[in-house]
């Protein structure tokens, strides 16, 4: 390390930004350190556990939530990027009794279940665009998440009867 | 397993030491906080590349959050430059009416880049400023003549895209644009068919002496490389063209996965089907 780099240890930026957000619904208030992640704060401080952590750099879509109805891998985002936004974990739908819920539940569209949450949330990020998409759009959708079961025939097959329900009213 | 400065497990955000932010509101303040500190802060853009980096061990210790920085969120087009934000997404660009109308068909291309999750929060200028080969605007870009607008203290300047890429050291500036050329340009193509082997962009511009073809051939490991040549039109022999155009390769561009012969073969044939796309298209 450079004798230019020891000198220059003043942090003079914000190490724990106070947040504002809406979190399924309900406003909140938070302190927290500047490095935290955005998972950290829901899974380990607000204790919403639905929201699964597997890869840790963004690729799986395991941990993904909603923020601004964009599906945001919360592993790689920080926790001070949600400050005056809203964000909507699996908690908040499932509160919500959204479709996807119960057509994944009727199709078993899960095996082991650890991508279930991020794969619902990709898939209302898609509905609430698309409420009738192509199954070809659902697969480009759900290509943005990781199921290790290899479960995805059943998983498409959900959120087309999802879509489908919906149309239905 | 990787070793990293944080031991035997790669590190994360989890591991990642204390961080302080920077959140700037106008671009004059980016580049400010950028030039103030001994040690520049971490530029963050969407996020999608740092944290990557942080399994690679990088631990910053200032981040400079850029995304209230409106004037690197435009898209314009004056005519002879489409001119893009930074901080614009692959999915908000790629849907761009302003993209869709100056390129179509690089809008298109620019829609397939990573996935759909990903595209809502990557941005542009992330992807050109992280320097990885195997990101694939580069190559778009390289293709397109595009050029690199960098703030450096009050200073602008511009870069073409390979200069950028082949830049040691991680430069004390802020990428504020990417800029494309228009002027002449009639067509361009993706190929991706072999990705991440090789990807291959082609524009095509209309010049007094014919139509003049720009390639851009990337490969996971090696930064695009740039063929030029000239036709006087997609008439004549397609397959001939393309191999003239390829026997300009350099004996020694290849990357750790191909060979230049490979290079050479599949950089043609690619050419082949991308100059049939654009002749039946009716260039």
């Amino acid at each position: 390390m450079a004798v230019s780099d020891l000198i220059d240890d003043r942090l003079d930026g914000d190490e724990t930004p106070a947040l504002r957000f809406v979190l399924n619904g309900v406003e909140h208030t938070e302190t927290v350190p500047a490095r935290m992640s955005l998972w950290e704060l829901l899974h380990d401080r607000l204790t919403l556990q639905g929201t699964k952590l597997a890869c840790s750099r963004g690729v799986c879509g395991s941990c993904s939530v909603l923020i601004d109805g964009v599906p945001q891998a919360s592993c790689s985002t920080f926790a001070f990027s949600i400050d005056g936004r809203h964000v909507d974990t699996i908690e908040g739908i499932a509160a919500a009794a959204h479709p996807l819920c119960e057509a994944f539940a009727a199709r078993s569209a899960f095996q082991c279940g650890y991508c279930t949450s991020g794969m619902i949330v990709i898939a209302k990020a898609l509905l609430d665009r698309e409420p009738h998409p192509t199954r070809q759009t659902v697969i480009e959708w759900l290509s943005s998440n990781v199921c290790r079961c290899t479960g995805y025939a059943m998983i498409i097959e959900a959120v087309l009867a999802a879509a489908e329900r919906g149309a239905d009213g | 397993m990787k070793r990293t400065d944080g031991g035997l497990i790669s590190t994360s955000f989890r591991t990642i030491g204390d961080v302080a932010v920077i959140r700037p509101r106008s671009l004059d303040d980016a580049v400010a906080a950028l030039m103030q500190h001994q040690v520049p802060p971490a530029i963050l853009a969407g996020g999608t590349d740092m944290v990557a980096r942080f399994n690679e061990g990088f631990n910053p210790r200032r981040v400079l959050a850029l995304a209230d920085v409106g004037e690197l969120s435009a898209i314009e087009d004056d005519g002879e430059v489409l001119r893009i934000g930074a901080l614009v997404t692959h999915a908000r660009g790629s849907q761009s009416d302003t993209v869709r109308r100056a390129v179509p068909s690089f809008a298109s291309a620019w829609a397939r880049i990573a996935n759909v999750r990903v595209r809502f929060t990557a941005t542009i200028g992330g992807n050109v400023m992280a320097r990885r080969t195997r990101y694939e605007m580069p190559v778009l870009l390289a293709a397109l003549g595009a050029q690199i607008r960098v703030r450096d203290g009050n200073a602008s300047r511009l870069w073409n895209v390979q200069s950028y890429l082949q830049r040691e050291g991680a430069p004390r500036e802020l990428l504020t644009h990417v800029e494309i050329p228009l002027a002449d340009l009639c067509a361009f193509d993706y190929e991706r068919g072999m990705r991440p082997i090789i990807t291959q962009a082609l524009a095509v511009r209309r010049s007094g002496k014919g139509l003049q073809l720009r390639v851009a051939l990337g490969t996971e490991a090696m930064a695009p490389y740039v063929l030029e040549g000239t036709c006087d039109d997609l008439t004549g022999d397609i397959e001939a063209l393309a191999a003239r155009l390829f026997e300009g390769l350099p004996s020694g561009v290849c990357d750790h996965l191909t060979s230049n012969a490979y290079l050479r073969d599949v950089g043609r044939t690619l050419l082949g089907r991308q100059l049939t796309r654009l002749a039946r298209g009716g260039l």
